[in-house]
């Protein structure tokens, strides 16, 4: 009977899904990274990735990536729920309005970023029928270019409504009295917000950061889709040596893969032990 | 210190059907501590809000020392709110949470930590300060509250419903820790709560406030012995109202004449008396009723009785409710100190 028992037992089915889906594929791809399965096991491809100039140049730009597509999300974010909490006309609207873009699908996305922000998209266009600048080949280079700044404006687009949301619940269970006592023990606006709200919503922000470090560290559609040709971006990478026609390449895509896991899951630690310091 | 008026003061939150406060008016004296009794929703709460300047009215005033302070946010008001659930800070140790409001004046590090000290002194929490609020009880978050407050010398203390949150045992601890604060501090305070016993054990005065305005204001004994209007009555556990006449010191009803206290309001009205200022047998303003039921409630039983269609609830102890059974006549006695005649009603 489902809430009766040992806690364990209770959970069983939820972690049996986990431990299988997640955790085997996770062994899989381990084991995978060092030939397994295919007649003995080596560090080969584990050497080969390490070794290898552009791997580096590829986790230079992935973290450059995941880094600030998440602290841009975190700050838009925290600024839009902070405005969207307060009670004003239309405020059901605009709540609507801006986590409408949590149903798009990431892919459709990054098309319209494509639409949008690259040198023969209607930004470039209407600049240029503007006469701002001389043709829309004149409009600077937004998407695959080398600061990935079209797949940041992406990430930042998809993400903030998700930290909004999450933020705007935690919001709503704090309610507003933390607030309040501060005002009445002489705390400004500002200091209310930054010395008492900011601290009390950080525990869930850390969380929703470290799902959108975790997600735009690891995501390759959209880099593939927006991303310069070299250096990819790593998941890109794995992508490609995954795909590659030589299934030699295979535990190299793994190594890649595995590496991405590993990366990702220090820093997202690291976030967490750096907040309980 | 600070004396309070509240004048005429209006408010009605967005969609609600009736006003949270309506006209309410109300005087707090230099040092004095006035308990702000009523039901839940009754709109004790809110008028705290508007006090501690985090609520604007619709309409009316708040003065402090007769000078208006709506205009005034809430850091500048010099009064202090202390929230029903302490509201400390998570993020913070017990020193940080008394020391916040010090922070918020810039005063300096070295006076901040001598007056926490003094304030968890002054509360019972010396050694504490290094302590998160989620590893205090919920008694010891409540005197960091309070500890919060009073660290700041407010001219004007606002507890709302400070021990509601708390059993029985420590209610009675801190009850008598806010007596002693207050009267050694002589902060002007307004100590809000539903409990009737609360009310009269804290306060200097009693305000009964029903549907957003005051219907009584005076020591707690009068608003229970001497309410003003039926409402008050039945707040305080009146059940007993009996319709009649008063003239010349005395009632004339259902039950005969019966003599009553001295300055009782005369005209048409409706007789009142607790049902557990009932007596049994004879004396002065004794009548017979037979007994319909009884009902034990733990320390008291609950007589109910009747005579010419009038019904009377008696409250007593088990000794004296012993002879009281369903269907027999029994002598009871309206002792006149007890009676209160509400007139108008």
């Amino acid at each position: 009977m489902i809430g009766r028992g040992h806690p364990w037992l209770s959970l069983a089915p939820a972690l049996g899904v986990i431990a299988v889906l997640f955790g085997g594929g996770l062994a899989l791809g381990l084991a995978g990274s060092f030939g397994m399965g295919r007649g003995g096991a080596s560090g080969d491809a584990w050497i080969a990735v390490l070794s290898e100039g552009r791997v580096w140049r590829s986790l230079g730009l992935s973290l450059w990536i995941a880094f600030a597509s998440t602290a841009l999300s975190c700050l838009i974010g925290l600024g839009a729920a902070l405005l969207l909490r307060r009670s004003f006309p239309g405020q059901g609207l605009a709540r609507l309005l801006f986590q409408i873009n949590l149903t798009i699908p990431h892919a459709v996305g990054a098309l319209g970023i494509l639409w949008l922000l690259s040198q023969s998209g209607f930004v470039a266009r209407l600049s240029a029928g503007a006469g701002l600048i001389d043709g829309p080949a004149g409009f600077p280079a937004l998407t695959q270019d080398r600061f990935a700044i079209g797949i940041i404006a992406h990430y930042v687009w998809k993400e903030v409504p998700f930290i909004g949301l999450i933020l705007l619940a935690n919001m709503q269970s704090l309610g507003d009295d933390p607030e309040s006592a501060a005002r009445s023990l002489g705390a400004t606006p500002f200091a209310a917000m930054r010395l008492v709200l900011l601290p009390l919503l950080m525990p869930a922000l850390i969380r929703a950061g470290a799902i959108v470090f975790a997600f735009s560290f690891g995501a390759w559609e959209v880099p593939v889709l927006l991303g310069q040709s070299a250096p990819t971006a790593l998941p890109v990478l794995a992508w490609q040596r995954f795909t590659d026609p030589d299934l030699a390449a295979r535990p190299e895509a793994m190594a890649l893969a595995m590496l991405i896991a590993l990366v990702s899951a220090v820093l997202i630690r690291a976030a967490f032990a750096g907040r309980n310091r | 210190m600070t004396r309070l008026t509240l004048n005429d003061l209006h408010l009605r939150h967005p969609g609600a059907e009736r006003p949270a406060l309506d006209a309410l008016s109300l005087e707090v004296g230099n040092g004095e501590m006035l308990a702000l009794l009523g039901p839940s929703g009754c709109g004790k709460t809110t008028a705290l809000r508007v006090i501690a300047g985090l609520i604007a009215p619709d309409a009316g005033e708040v003065r402090f020392d007769g000078l208006s302070v709506l205009h005034l946010p809430p850091e500048r008001r010099e009064a202090v709110l202390v929230f029903q659930s302490g509201q400390l800070f998570a993020h913070m140790d017990v020193t940080a949470n008394v020391g916040f409001g010090l922070r918020m004046q810039r005063r300096p590090k070295r006076e901040i930590a001598m007056r926490v000290a003094e304030a968890l002194e002054q509360v019972q929490l010396e050694g504490l300060g290094h302590r998160c609020p989620h590893e205090l009880s919920g008694g010891q978050r409540q005197r960091v509250a309070l500890a919060r407050a009073l660290v700041l010398k407010p001219g004007l203390l606002l507890l709302d419903e400070p021990l509601s949150s708390l059993d029985a045992h420590l209610r009675t601890e801190m009850r008598a820790l806010i007596r002693r604060l207050q009267r050694e501090t002589g902060i002007t305070t307004l100590v809000v709560t539903h409990d009737q016993e609360e009310a009269a054990v804290l306060g200097d005065r009693v305000a009964l406030m029903l549907g957003g305005r005051i219907h009584q204001i005076g020591a707690g004994a009068t608003l229970w012995n001497r309410p003003a209007d039926l409402e008050v009555a039945r707040f305080f556990g009146g059940c007993n109202f009996i319709p009649g006449r008063s003239s010349g010191g005395a009632f004339d009803c259902a039950l005969g004449r019966l003599a009553l206290p001295h300055a009782a309001p005369a005209g048409e009205g409706c007789l009142t008396l607790r049902p557990e200022a009932i007596e049994t047998g004879e004396g002065e303003n004794a009548v017979t009723l037979r007994v319909i039921e009884t009902r034990f409630e733990g320390l008291l039983t609950r007589i109910t009785a009747e005579v010419a269609g009038l019904r009377l609830e008696a409250l007593m102890r088990a000794g004296a409710a012993r002879g009281a059974m369903p269907g027999q006549d029994i002598r009871w006695r309206l002792p006149r100190e007890a009676l209160w005649v509400l007139p108008g009603v």
